[in-house]
Parts: C-alpha cells; sequence; structure tokens
C-alpha cells in the first residue's frame, strides 16, 4: 500500500511540476491598477513630509532671523527711560536748549516737570532706542573732549575746568531724578544739597553726597541724575574731576561698540574632488556601478552675499554653480522595452539612465546586448546654500567656519559614450537622463580663512565640504548621495 | 540569475511600471500553475496570484540574488496560500473516508493519458487542509514538522492528513467513489 501510495506522489509531481496556467487579463489590470494607487499614496506621503520640512526649517530661519536682528529687540525699560533716551539721542536733553521749543503758555520749568514726572526709577541707563545703542557718555565725548581735553571756557567768564565740566554734564546729561514737588528725601536748605547719604539709587549707594564722596559700585552716570534740573543744586564739582578723570568714565568710552549690519560679496571659484555613496538592496548594483565609475576633477563657482547680523554671527547665501565629471568604462549594455514601450538599450549610470536607439543594424529585440565604450559624463548644478557663519579672530586674519544646508538644483545631465558592435561604431550623446532628480538637498560647512587688505577687501580661501541628504536619483537601480570635498579661492567685498 | 531576469528586477526596484509588467508577464503562468494547485478554484488561484505579485513588488529590494529567482516568486506564492487558508479554514477532515485501505494503484502509465488540468483539478478536489498538506508534502518538499510548523497543527495531523489525501487521489485516479469534482 505504501508505495502505491508514494507513487502517487511520483506521479502527481511528475504531472504538475511545472505546470503553466494562463490567468486571466483582468488580474494583470487589478494588479497595476492597485500598484499605481500604491504609488500615487507614497508620492503623495513623501511630498507631504518634504512639505512639512520645508515649513519647519522655514520657521526655524525666521525665528533664527528675528531673534539675530536688532530691529525687533525688545525694550525692557520703562517708559520713562525711553523717553529720556530719545532725547539723549537728539542731543536734546530737557534742558535749557529746549525753551524755544516750549508751548505757549507753559514754561521750561513746566515742561521739565512734566517730562520728569513721567519718569518711574530715578536710574539712567545706556541702552537701546530702536536700533542704536546709546550710550550718554559717548555723547560728551564726542561734544566736549578731546584727547581727554575739555573746550575752552567761553570767553568773559571764570568757569574753573571742574565748573565747566560739571555745567556742561548737567546741561548734556539727562535729568533722572524729581523735582521739588516729587518724593526725593528732603533738601538740604542750607546748602541746597540733597541729602542722599545712604540712599540706594538705581543700582548704586551714595555713602555721601557732601564731602569727598565714593560711589561704591557701577558708573558714574548714578551720580548725574542727582543733580536737580532746575536750580542744578546739586554740588557735584568735588565729584566729577576724579569721575570723569576716572577709569569709569574711560572703561565706558572704549567698552561700548556700535555695531551696523552690513553686506559683503564674495566672488569664488573651487576645485572640487566629488565622490558618492550608492545606496541599493542589490549589492551587485553598487559593485558593479562603483567598479564602472571613476569620478574626475571637478569645479565650482559663484558669488556669496553674507549678512554680518552680529559682529560674529553672519547668515550667508547666493549661488554656486558646479560642474561635476564622471568617467564610465566600458560596458555592455541590454535592451528593454522604453516608456514609450519601443525596445532600446538602457544604459544606467548613478545619477540615471537612458534608453539608446542605435542608427545601424536591426532594431534590438527585447534581451539584445551591446558593448558601448568608455564614456564621460558631467552634470551641472546650481546651489543656493543658507550657512551660519562666525567669524573668529580680531585683527586682519579670520577663520571664520559655517555650517548650513544647501538647495540643490541639476541643471543638466550630459553623457557622451560610443556603441558598437561587430561591424558598426557610433557616438551618442545623451542630454537627459532619466530617474534623476531635478532637486536635492545637501548639507553644507566651509572654513573660510579671511585676509582683510584694507576695510573693504578681502581675500579668502575656503575648504568647504557637501553631502546630500537627498539621493539625486529616483527610480533609478541605486540611490546615490553625492559629497565634495573642495578648496576656493575668494575675494570678498564689503558694502 | 539570468540577465534578463536581473535587469526585470533592477527595473521593478526602481518601480518602473514597465519592468514590473514584464516580470508579471514572465512568471505569470507558471506561478499561475502554483497556485491552482493551492486554490479550489481558478478564482481563487488568481486572487492568490494577484496577492502573491504584490508582495513580489513590495519585497523586491529585499531579493539578495544569492538564489533562483523564480524559487522565491514561487515561495512568496506558496505563502501567500497558506496566509490565506490559515485566515479562512482549519485542517481537519471534511470528508467521510472509507475505512479499509485505499485500491492499489495499478500503475501511473495507466493515467499517462491524464493531462496535466485533470491533474489539477484531482488536487482542487482535495479538502482544503489535505491540499495544502499534500502540495507541501509532494510539491514543496517540505518534512512533516516544517508543515506542523507552518500550519500550526501536530505532525500527527500532518501525516493524517497526507495519507487521507494520497487516499482520496488514489481512489479518484481509480475512477472510484468519493471523487469530486470542482469546475
Amino acid at each position: 500500500m505504501d508505495k502505491n501510495l508514494h507513487d502517487i506522489d511520483d506521479f502527481f509531481r511528475a504531472g504538475l511540476e511545472g505546470n503553466e496556467a494562463s490567468p486571466s487579463a483582468s488580474v494583470k489590470e487589478s494588479l497595476l491598477a492597485i500598484l499605481d494607487k500604491r504609488d500615487a499614496e507614497i508620492y503623495r506621503k513623501k511630498s507631504s513630509r518634504w512639505k512639512r520640512a520645508a515649513l519647519l526649517m522655514l520657521f526655524l530661519l525666521a525665528g533664527f532671523i528675528i531673534y539675530e536682528s536688532s530691529i525687533f529687540k525688545i525694550d525692557n525699560r520703562d517708559p520713562g527711560q525711553r523717553e529720556l533716551s530719545k532725547s539723549t539721542v537728539a542731543g536734546d536733553p530737557v534742558g535749557d536748549k529746549n525753551e524755544d521749543d516750549a508751548t505757549p503758555g507753559q514754561s521750561n520749568q513746566d515742561k521739565k516737570d512734566e517730562v520728569i514726572q513721567k519718569r518711574n526709577t530715578p536710574t539712567f541707563e545706556s541702552g537701546h532706542v530702536g536700533k542704536e545703542k546709546i550710550d550718554p557718555f559717548a555723547e560728551v565725548g564726542d561734544k566736549i573732549l578731546k584727547g581727554n581735553k575739555f573746550i575752552p571756557a567761553k570767553p568773559g567768564t571764570n568757569e574753573t575746568v571742574a565748573e565747566r565740566q560739571n555745567n556742561f554734564i548737567a546741561k548734556t546729561r539727562p535729568p533722572v531724578l524729581q523735582t521739588k514737588e516729587n518724593s526725593l528725601p528732603a533738601t538740604n536748605a542750607e546748602n541746597s544739597i540733597p541729602d542722599y547719604e545712604g540712599e540706594t539709587i538705581g543700582s548704586n549707594t551714595v555713602l555721601s553726597n557732601k564731602s569727598e564722596s565714593r560711589i561704591v559700585a557701577g558708573l558714574p552716570q548714578t551720580l548725574f541724575p542727582v543733580a536737580s534740573l532746575s536750580d542744578k543744586k546739586f554740588k557735584m564739582s568735588g565729584y566729577m574731576d576724579s569721575i570723569v578723570n576716572s577709569d569709569l568714565i574711560k572703561t565706558s568710552f572704549t567698552k561700548i561698540h556700535h555695531f551696523k549690519p552690513y553686506w559683503t560679496i564674495t566672488g569664488l571659484a573651487a576645485y572640487d574632488r566629488v565622490n558618492y555613496k550608492l545606496d541599493s538592496d542589490m549589492p551587485s548594483n553598487i559593485t558593479s556601478i562603483g567598479h564602472r565609475e571613476v569620478h574626475e576633477p571637478s569645479y565650482s563657482a559663484g558669488l556669496l552675499a553674507t549678512r554680518q547680523i552680529k559682529q560674529r554671527w553672519g547668515l550667508q547665501t547666493g549661488f554656486i554653480y558646479s560642474n561635476n565629471a564622471i568617467g564610465i568604462s566600458s560596458q555592455k549594455i541590454y535592451a528593454l522595452q522604453d516608456p514609450a514601450g519601443d525596445i532600446a538599450y538602457k544604459y544606467i549610470t548613478s545619477s540615471g539612465y537612458a534608453y539608446i536607439k542605435p542608427g545601424f543594424g536591426p532594431p534590438p529585440a527585447f534581451g539584445d546586448s551591446i558593448n558601448s565604450t568608455e564614456a564621460k559624463h558631467t552634470l551641472h548644478s546650481v546651489g543656493i546654500p543658507l550657512i551660519v557663519k562666525h567669524t573668529i579672530g580680531k585683527n586682519k586674519l579670520l577663520l571664520i567656519p559655517g555650517i548650513g544646508i544647501e538647495a540643490n538644483f541639476i541643471t543638466r545631465a550630459k553623457l557622451t559614450t560610443e556603441i558598437e558592435d561587430a561591424s558598426n561604431r557610433e557616438t551618442v550623446f545623451i542630454n537627459k537622463l532619466n530617474g534623476a532628480k531635478s532637486f536635492y538637498w545637501s548639507f553644507t560647512a566651509d572654513a573660510e580663512l579671511k585676509y582683510l587688505v584694507n576695510k573693504k577687501i578681502a581675500f579668502s580661501l575656503r575648504p568647504v565640504f557637501r553631502y546630500a541628504l537627498t539621493a539625486i536619483t529616483d527610480n533609478n537601480v541605486v540611490e546615490t548621495f553625492p559629497y565634495s570635498m573642495g578648496a576656493g579661492l575668494g575675494l570678498t567685498y564689503q558694502f | 540569475m539570468t540577465d534578463l531576469e536581473q535587469h526585470l528586477i533592477r527595473g521593478c526596484i526602481a518601480g518602473e511600471r514597465v519592468f514590473q509588467s514584464k516580470l508579471y508577464d514572465h512568471f505569470a503562468p507558471r506561478m499561475m500553475g502554483v497556485c491552482i494547485r493551492y486554490a479550489k478554484s481558478r478564482e481563487e488561484a488568481e486572487e492568490i496570484l494577484l496577492e502573491g505579485f504584490l508582495r513580489v513588488f513590495t519585497y523586491i529590494k529585499k531579493f539578495r540574488g544569492t538564489g533562483s529567482f523564480e524559487g522565491w516568486i514561487r515561495r512568496i506564492m506558496v505563502n501567500c496560500a497558506l496566509q490565506r487558508y490559515r485566515n479562512t479554514t482549519n485542517l481537519y477532515a471534511v470528508l467521510p473516508l472509507d475505512a479499509g485501505k485505499p485500491d492499489a494503484i495499478t500503475h501511473p502509465d495507466t493515467y499517462s493519458n491524464l493531462g496535466k488540468k485533470e491533474l489539477a483539478l484531482l488536487v482542487q478536489s482535495l479538502p482544503a487542509g489535505y491540499r495544502i498538506v499534500f502540495n507541501l508534502y509532494v510539491f514543496e518538499g517540505f518534512k512533516h514538522h516544517e508543515i506542523a510548523g507552518a500550519l500550526s497543527i501536530s505532525e500527527g495531523t500532518s501525516k493524517s492528513n497526507l495519507h487521507d489525501a494520497r487516499a482520496i487521489l488514489q481512489k479518484a485516479l481509480n475512477g472510484k467513489k468519493n471523487l469530486v469534482h470542482f469546475k
């Protein structure tokens, strides 16, 4: 019985092994329809992903620009301080100069009191008004100090240097403290000097303002507001000599920088060594293409604009044209059906493929092969980088490293080769590759070494590294991620 | 693996519809022959074939190229059939069998005039559980413990199902009773 049963196994195996049956046409139609639908879904998801990434990048970039830009910087001071600073900027401290501008029926003293009453704190701080950083001392220095010397006394006056100094500062230095009506400590009626001993004004403490006093902390600006505007009762001469000539004032002159954002334009040309990372689920594809293709020296050139937002930080953009050359060794190519339905030889490269129809011999049949000779393949692309730059160094030699992303547009993919059979040979020019994307993202990092010839012109040496974040191929046998190392020379002009 | 198959695979990995169509045209008849053995009808076989090719195009990137490509596709088809079977039926005998031993087959040559289509119909006529076990054992070369693992049954059940399948087929071949035809 067993033997018979096993005979049945052999009988059916022999009878049905290799059995073929034609499925109905509807199966293929259904299959292709499902594949189309699935591809559409994948494309939609991919597109949506890129849109989200682009939006995120946009928001990050906008946030960075807003953060770095002083245009939108919030003035945290109270309104009184802001008004005070404005009047200082205009060279119009509330004082005698404004007498002519007073509205009819309003005395100068009234005007001063009105403005002063708006102030909430008895301190004066340098700060920002609009784009400009204001320092009251700088203004004083510009007007009356030149090489630490005061301007000469007015003819016919007997003012001492100290008195002139005090008077000038009292006029130009905006008052902060109150008038008589306000709640300042009671003034000393005898010498009209308010008794601020032990009072805290702003962040500083006046130990005594009647004799040889000292300011414990902070710049002497704290002391100026103590002066009363209307009667100049505050006696400051004793302090001012020491203050104006002190290191504190000198420090305040040297420490303040008025940085203004500016643009620079850099023209550059670079020699690049390009290579790529291939990705495929079939290692044989990677191996065969990798062995077949050799990257040749390439070059890039471009124009970059840098916006120096801060003294050390800048944003760089522009465009860079790249020409990448690839040599391809000879190979055998096979005939397949092209998207138009014709049979043609398929030429596959790392950046795409093309169908070749030779002008000689009979039309190829599916699966036919032909030899191609060595080929020259060039990829032309334009990159638009967005790079954050950081400046290191102070003198003529600066190191400016930067990192960022680059949007790359492949403008042209050209391939030149020859195909040959036993008796014919033909040169083939391919100007468009299938399976190649026209756009890809890349990461870019550079370390610019800049030599400042003068304030406007600089030369730079710019090593740069780029790595593709997205593949340059689509629907090709491999996914190709190019990367390059380059060394460029640049000429920079500052506006 | 032939050069043609390599090119077809590359094209399918790239997602090119032309290559997918060519691959289907190239392997569909053979795979349909496999699916028919696992299905109870032609319609069911076509459903298995469709599902199988969808899996082929989805997972073709995972084909390492080390073995036979046709064997890889065939394995996918068999897995689809098993999956379908697991989702719809169980593996217990559904047909009454004669208690006695099956009639002996005189000689396979006696039935040499039977065509592949008739043989396929005989296999299709088996109850689902018997059919699956018979196919796995006879055509795919599975051992009983492998069948048991694939179908989540015991080895004893697998042996029993195979024995019963053989008995039914033997009877059918001998033109005896309990032959079921599905057209």
